[in-house]
């Protein structure tokens, strides 16, 4: 059983790749008996003492897998967008609900029984695919509105027990992002009646369900039962977590006008929601600070992170009630902090991602910091400059830009692969 | 894959049917049992991705003139048929009717106008500019005796919307006062290329 799949120790991927081979001869040798070396491959999964040909290959099968599925699923969406004349109601329900059973059928068989876990996931996900497209059908055959926040709902429903079910990165993925769908199409009947703040409400919003998002796959993270989904719940939620700071970065989103930030009355389900995510995260916090010191591991980076969930968990409440005409400068001063705190938050997802030996988190990272260079850039020059300039003196920023975190990130990545950290 | 996982797997997936076969069955009660009833219209047309094209239907009984509403309040449409078989709203009622009566449950949109979970009608690809052109629209709806509606059938120009009678779009007839390449504006004399 592999226990120790999250912790590869100090060599990584090289030391993984060299080890069973140095055990065959250990063992040859006398060092070690056929038992010990049985225990000692039993820590690490298949997959990670594979050759790295051999992962490059499965990495490919899963690229090919996905883009497949995402093609097929495309074409099912839009067959029965465009097509819906063609059939009748009862042939048209009855293809969508076979194609979902078969194709879960398919799925079940490849990975389960003929052992290909790639493209049977893929198939998985393809059925998944396909019911959300069967729920979108049944809206579309009975002119359900097309902007009903229950089909959102009732498609991740559908999705959320396969996310759990099979231990398949896509499905997490899949299931996450139609968790912020259906929060998002329900978002506007939240917010009926606010006046003025929509956007702000709406980026504090997806802040503390991202950080909840993110908190979680942490503390999957110190669970061996649930590491296998860590990864995903992490960058999801650190992804949207990111993003919804960025939005509120913008002057022009806290312009407040006199008064707060958010006018007017949410309903109340959205309340709870917020209160029960916000409470949840810190409960998550401290559990997983908790768990990592049960663990026996070094506390410090993981105190840090938690802390700095915290701190952006608050920004988000504070924002969302705060007064925002202090002395006229509410706005400026909110956007000061809020910039602050993105530039400490992608701060901390660099060092971090370097010290864990994550590459996507330093990827990520570098994309925001990007992202936000350009953003501001805009931001400010479109009033002050003209325009053939500014986008003359944009071009020439993000080609020098590109050429410094392009040399940054080559030496980040090589240090880390130097340092044999996992992915 | 244990047992109690692979019980999980087959659970959801039949969990998916179930929950979509009890969309449907919603649906239909509706369609089956609920008193149908003819609304007039004003269809806008733009496109869903993921469901296809569609119009947006702006209803004459959403209209809740100078009352002071609250977006997200609910509202009883009691309706009553006019001699020329379109039903009108008699009143608006915040306290659900006799069931007895004929009413629709509406919510309080953006607009301060009802929405009846009815204001999609979808259609095939490039038929929507028939709708929006035609002089007419009334929606023939099905309403249970709890108001929820469901549609079933588009009246265009006093005919039920048949996407597959249509061929071709729209187009006036050439008129010969009209300069090569141009065409008059649409009336209400002309017809559905191919329509019923």
């Amino acid at each position: 059983m592999a226990q120790n799949s999250s912790n590869i120790g100090p060599d990584g991927e090289r030391f993984l790749e060299r080890l069973p081979s140095e055990l065959s001869r250990w063992e040859a040798d006398g060092v070690i008996t056929a038992e010990q070396s049985q225990a000692i491959r039993a820590r690490y999964s298949p997959a990670e003492l594979a050759p790295r040909s051999a992962r490059a290959r499965g990495r490919l099968v899963t690229g090919l897998s996905i883009i497949g599925v995402v093609l097929v699923g495309l074409g099912v969406i839009f067959f029965f967008a465009a097509n819906w004349d063609g059939i009748d109601r009862w042939p048209k329900l009855a293809i969508i609900l076979a194609s979902i059973f078969l194709a879960h059928g398919l799925g079940y068989y490849l990975r389960y029984h003929r052992d290909y876990q790639r493209v049977g996931s893929a198939m998985v996900l393809l059925a998944c695919i396909i019911y959300g497209a069967g729920v979108h059908l049944v809206g579309q055959v009975y002119n359900v509105d097309v902007n009903d926040p229950r089909l959102m709902l009732f498609w991740f429903l559908g999705v959320l027990p396969l996310v759990y079910i099979v231990k398949s990165q896509p499905i997490q993925f899949l299931g996450l992002v139609l968790f912020f769908l259906a929060v998002g199409f329900r978002l506007p009947g939240w917010t009926d009646d606010v006046s003025r703040g929509e956007a702000v409400l709406g980026a504090s919003l997806f802040l503390i369900l991202g950080l909840f998002i993110l908190a979680l796959g942490r503390m999957k993270e110190e669970i061996a039962a649930f590491r296998p989904y860590s990864e995903v719940f992490e960058l999801v939620g650190m992804i949207t977590a990111l993003g919804a700071v960025f939005v509120l970065t913008f002057k022009d989103v806290l312009s407040s006008d006199g008064g707060l930030f958010v006018q007017g009355d949410t309903e109340i389900a959205f309340r709870i929601v917020i209160v029960a995510a916000g409470a949840l995260t810190l409960a998550l916090v401290l559990s997983t600070a908790w768990l990592h010191r049960r663990n026996e591991q070094s506390f410090t980076l993981n105190g840090i992170e938690g802390v700095a969930i915290v701190v952006l968990l608050a920004a988000a409440y504070v924002v969302m009630g705060v007064d925002g005409d202090l002395d006229g400068n509410g706005d400026v001063l909110f956007t000061v902090v809020f910039n602050a705190l993105l530039a400490l938050a992608l701060l901390g997802v660099l060092v971090s991602g370097y010290l864990r030996g994550k590459e996507a988190w330093v990827n990520i990272g570098l994309a925001f910091i990007g992202i936000n260079i350009i953003a501001r850039y805009f931001e400010y020059s479109w009033d002050l400059l003209d325009r053939s300039l500014i986008f003359v003196a944009a071009g020439v920023i993000l080609l020098l830009g590109g050429y410094l975190v392009e040399r940054g990130r080559q030496a980040m990545l090589d240090r880390i692969r130097m340092a044999g950290g996992r992915r | 894959m244990s047992l109690p996982l692979k019980l999980a797997f087959w659970a959801t997936v039949v969990g998916q049917i179930i929950l979509l076969l009890a969309f449907i069955a919603i649906k239909e009660n509706t369609l089956r049992t609920g008193a149908s009833v003819l609304l007039q219209t004003v269809p806008i047309d733009p496109l869903s991705l993921l469901q296809g094209e569609y119009v947006v239907l702006d209803y004459e009984i959403a209209d809740l003139g100078h009352r002071v509403v609250r977006p997200g309040e609910t509202f009883y449409v009691e309706l009553f048929e006019t001699p020329d078989g379109v039903w009108v709203a008699s009143q608006y009622l915040s306290e659900k009717p006799d069931s007895d009566r004929v009413f629709i449950k509406g919510t309080v949109g953006p607009r301060s106008r009802l929405e009846f979970g009815i204001d999609t009608f979808f259609i095939p690809e490039g038929t929507g500019q028939i709708i929006e052109r035609a002089r007419d629209v009334k929606v023939m709806v099905a309403v249970d005796s709890s108001g929820s509606a469901v549609i079933e059938d588009l009246i265009v120009d006093g005919q039920p919307f048949d996407p597959r009678k249509i061929t071709q779009p729209l187009r006036p007839p050439e008129d010969a006062n009209q300069p090569p390449g141009q065409v008059r504006p649409l009336s209400g004399k002309d017809e559905l290329v191919g329509g019923g």
